[in-house]
């Protein structure tokens, strides 16, 4: 038999198996390991950080980096400097000072009643008051405002631990009450409260500015951060037309004519009859705006022109000029005057008693007679005389916008009884406040010609730029030639045979009217005292100057000759003198006063 | 072939016979080298061939990569030295500013310092030049305020105004401040004024009450009452009753006349009303000072007062 091949026995292929490795243990002593795992551990505390990177940065970025601005960044408001107010002259009214604000901050305080002991002297106030303020754990609490950098030098001398200052400012008034009713005052925050602070206050007050910064931790601006300032607008400067002098004599004299003649109060007003500027305003009694706290709400105010009166006496100007303008009189007309008369129910007597006499329209000035006028009025009429009452300004306001003004009031010619004409032909039955009554003085003084008054002579900006008001308003009321002939019968007023011969300055031409009025008394709905007036212009042929005095309810005297008439002499001496007014040196022509014989 | 060619073929010299094997000599190479080079010698040239037969190693320095020591250092230097300047800078500026915001709030604290000094001097100043410390200043040095007004006319050196010594000689006048002042200074003359009767009727005026009690006190007082103001006589009179022309306008009553010139509006009619002289138009001629109304017979009223009541201006005085 045959062998056959047998193959090649193989042995039978094997399973791939990977060569396994051998395991090796898990150990740190490996640095091969311990390469891997830190490799490992920075790549995911890297990419932890790389996520939060990307989440702060790209995903909230603005969000956060808007918010930490907003912390950072601080406005402070910065006050802006007031205006101040200034006399014709340019010396100063009312000034803004520095000033201190007292704080403190409690938790700094160990001592607080021993704080309180030595504080109190220095700022006036009770340390047992000052005590409970300093204790707390406040860290700001205001201990005193405004107070003078004189009086802190002296507190930050003592040392005082818990114990700081801001800076503040305070209204300073230097010449104290003179003016005071025309300035006004301002309250603890700053702002007016009356007179031409309170009516300029915007003007005063200018725009805050403010100032963004940022500011670190400790409240220190940081140097290189973001800051923006807009500066403070200073306030504007306002100068009045008064006059500080003048103003100063005419208050004095008033206040001691008040407090002589025992009257409730009085008012003065001196004026410029050709530009309408208001030179001197007063009346007393009167505060110190320093301390407008310590003063009677009553006196704040300014009664020339919030408080109105029946004129009396003064208005006569303003009926005799509306017959003489008319053409139906003139200062040599003569009058038959009975020493009473009827009309409607009432029985009109004059203030002296007389039979019938001959009077002259001069006559009827000087010796301030009722009736002659009541003549005299009746030759226009009432709708007349109603006419030129207004034109006059009786009832209209003065264009001086102050705060509180009063326009004073005449009632509509339809609605006048039997009795309103006459009475309101010498001045009883209207109501003008002090500075109207001067006015028609003026308007005479001025050929005629009413200028609307003012107080104010300039406006002078932040920037050094002046702005004037515009020019008041002139409206004619009656002719020159009729203004000059009630000057002439004006003089005779003061001259001997009238009723005001005090008031009369030697070597000068005066003219001018008194009055003595009923007042008007509320309480009782009744006419109780009287309102003593005059009212007089200097020099006669070419008036520069009117002043007028009003005594409100005097006690001891009563006629406004003589009451008013020496205030007038004093102060319109002055005011001659300060405006460097010479005497005309014309003879002052006589009228006659009376006739036949 | 060349002449030349074969010149030079002629003149190489190939060995005949290889070289002599020397077994230390020859490396691996060499050895190849020389089993291929047959007898012939060939041209083959391999590499190293010629310096294996030459017997020098083909190795070649080749020169270093690596940079020169000296210049990293500098580097190294240069590096640091820019991070340390702008670190300085940085320093520097940083206090700087700090030193600028130490000289502003100090240069601060001197203006605020400077502005109180300021402000209390000023206020001295003007507390100083307030009219009430003028004028208590003015009387302590003996000066009174003028009575009346004087003035000094230049250059002819004409006076105008009345000028009368100044009171006081060393009694100066107090200034008006207290009531009690005011009484001794301001004397009131009560001879040239009327009586105390009321002025006008109010609603509470009573005629028969005041004739009543003028009766009384002239009863009382007998002539201290003085019924007409002073300086006048009596001028209760009757009226002239005819129209008679021509009544001079007289200043009887006791009223000087001290005008130079007559007075020369004549012709008055003692009726209701006068007629004043001659009319003459308003503007006519030249008027005089002291004849107020020669030509004002005829008052032309301007304004709105003409226009609504334009018949009144034709209207002769009466």
């Amino acid at each position: 038999m045959t062998r056959t091949a047998q193959p090649i026995r193989r042995p039978a292929p094997q399973q791939y198996r990977p060569q396994s490795r051998p395991r090796r243990p898990f150990v740190l002593a490996d640095s091969h390991r311990r390469g891997t795992l830190l490799l490992i551990a920075t790549a995911v505390i890297l990419t932890v950080f790389g996520g939060r990177l990307i989440d702060l940065q790209a995903v909230k970025g603005e969000a956060l980096a808007s918010a930490a601005l907003d912390q950072r960044l601080r406005t402070q408001a910065i006050p802006a400097t007031r205006g101040t107010i200034l006399d014709a002259d340019g010396q100063p009214l009312a000034v803004t000072a520095e000033a201190r604000n007292v704080t403190a901050d409690q938790t700094l305080i160990t001592d607080p009643a021993g704080v309180a002991a030595q504080l109190g002297p220095v700022l006036g106030v009770d340390p047992a008051v000052l005590g409970p303020r300093l204790t707390g754990d406040r860290r700001f609490i205001y201990v005193a405002k405004v107070i003078t950098p004189e009086q802190w030098d002296r507190i930050d001398a003592l040392r005082l631990p818990g114990i700081f200052s801001e800076p503040a400012t305070r209204r300073v008034y230097p010449a104290g009450d003179l003016a005071a009713n025309i300035v006004g005052f301002v309250g603890a925050d700053g702002a007016g409260l009356g007179g031409m602070e309170y009516a300029f206050n915007s003007q005063l007050a200018g725009t805050d500015g403010t100032q963004t910064f940022e500011r670190g931790p400790g409240g220190r601006v940081i140097p290189t951060g973001a800051n923006s300032l807009t500066a403070a607008q200073p306030g504007t400067t306002i100068q009045l037309t008064i006059d500080r002098d003048i103003q100063y004599v005419a208050q004095q004299t008033l206040a001691a004519k008040v407090a002589q003649s025992h009257a409730d109060s009085g008012t003065i007003v001196v004026m410029d009859p050709k530009t309408g500027n208001i030179l001197a305003l007063a009346t007393v009694p009167t505060f110190d705006p320093n301390k407008p706290g310590a003063s009677n709400a009553t006196n704040r105010g300014n009664r020339a022109l919030t408080d109105v009166f029946e004129p009396g006496s003064t208005s006569k100007l303003m009926t005799l000029a509306a017959v003489v303008d008319q053409g139906k009189a003139n200062a040599y007309s003569a009058f038959t005057v009975p020493g009473s008369m009827k009309r409607g129910d009432k029985i009109f007597h004059d203030h002296y008693v007389h039979g019938t006499v001959g009077l002259t329209l001069a006559g009827i000035m000087a010796k301030s007679s009722n009736i002659g006028t009541i003549q005299a009025a009746e030759r226009i009429g009432g709708r007349k005389l109603y006419k030129y009452l207004k034109r006059f300004g009786v009832g209209e306001p003065t264009g001086l916008n102050f705060p509180g003004e009063s326009s004073g009031f005449v009632p509509q010619h339809a609605d006048w009884s039997p009795t309103s004409f006459p009475t309101i032909a010498f001045g009883q039955g209207l109501s003008v406040n002090a500075v109207q009554g001067a006015s028609v003085f003026a308007t005479i003084a001025n050929d005629g010609v009413r200028v609307q008054p003012s107080l104010v002579q300039l406006v002078i900006n932040a920037d050094g730029t002046t702005t004037e008001p515009p020019a008041p308003k002139s409206t004619r009321v009656v002719s020159p030639d009729t203004a000059k002939q009630m000057r002439a019968m004006l003089e005779s007023v003061v001259l001997p045979g009238g009723t005001a011969p005090m008031a009369a300055i030697p070597g000068y031409r005066v003219g001018g009217k008194t009055g003595t009025a009923q007042a008007f008394d509320e309480n009782c709905h009744c006419y109780r005292g009287v309102v003593a007036s005059f009212i007089g212009i200097a020099p006669a042929d070419n008036p520069q100057l009117v002043v007028a005095v009003s005594i409100f309810n005097p006690k001891t005297g009563h006629f406004g000759g003589e009451l008013g008439g020496p205030v007038f002499k004093r102060v319109m001496t002055y005011a001659l003198q300060a405006r460097k007014i010479p005497p005309t040196g014309t003879p002052a022509p006589r009228l006659p006063l009376t006739f036949g014989g | 072939m060349s002449a030349t060619a074969r010149k030079l073929y002629d003149e190489i010299t190939l060995p005949t016979s290889p070289p002599e094997y020397d077994g230390e000599a020859y490396s691996q190479a060499e050895e190849i080298v020389a089993a291929f080079d047959n007898a012939d010698g060939t041209e083959y040239a391999t590499r190293g061939a010629k310096g294996a037969r030459s017997g020098r190693p083909n190795l070649r320095m080749v020169s270093p990569l690596r940079p020169e020591r000296a210049s990293r250092g500098v580097f190294a230097l240069v590096v640091v030295g820019m991070l340390i300047v702008g670190m300085v800078v940085i320093l520097v500026i940083n206090t700087s500013l700090a030193q600028g915001a130490f000289t502003v709030s100090e240069l601060q604290a001197q203006q605020a310092g400077l502005t109180q000094q300021e402000q209390a001097l000023s206020q001295a100043v003007a507390a100083a030049a307030a009219p009430e410390a003028l004028e208590k200043a003015a009387r302590a040095m003996g000066m009174v305020p003028s009575q009346n007004p004087v003035f000094l006319k230049l250059p002819k050196g004409k006076i105008l105004g009345k000028p009368t010594a100044a009171p006081g000689g060393g009694a100066a006048e107090p200034a008006l401040k207290t009531p009690a002042d005011a009484t001794a200074s301001e004397a009131v003359d009560n001879a040239s004024v009327g009586t105390d009767l009321p002025i006008a009727p109010g609603v509470n005026y009573d005629p028969a009450a005041v004739d009543a009690a003028a009766a009384q006190a002239k009863a009382a007082n007998g002539t201290s009452v003085p019924l007409t103001l002073t300086g006048e006589a009596a001028t209760v009179q009757a009226p002239a009753a005819s129209a008679a022309a021509g009544l001079a306008l007289s200043a009887s009553g006791g009223v000087p006349v001290q005008s130079a010139r007559p007075i020369k509006h004549v012709d008055t009619k003692v009726t209701d009303g006068t007629k004043p002289s001659a009319a003459k138009p308003k503007g006519a001629g030249k008027r005089s000072e002291t004849s107020l109304w020669s030509d004002s017979t005829v008052i032309d009223v301007t304004g709105p007062l003409a226009s609504n009541d334009a018949g009144l201006v034709a209207v002769p005085v009466n």
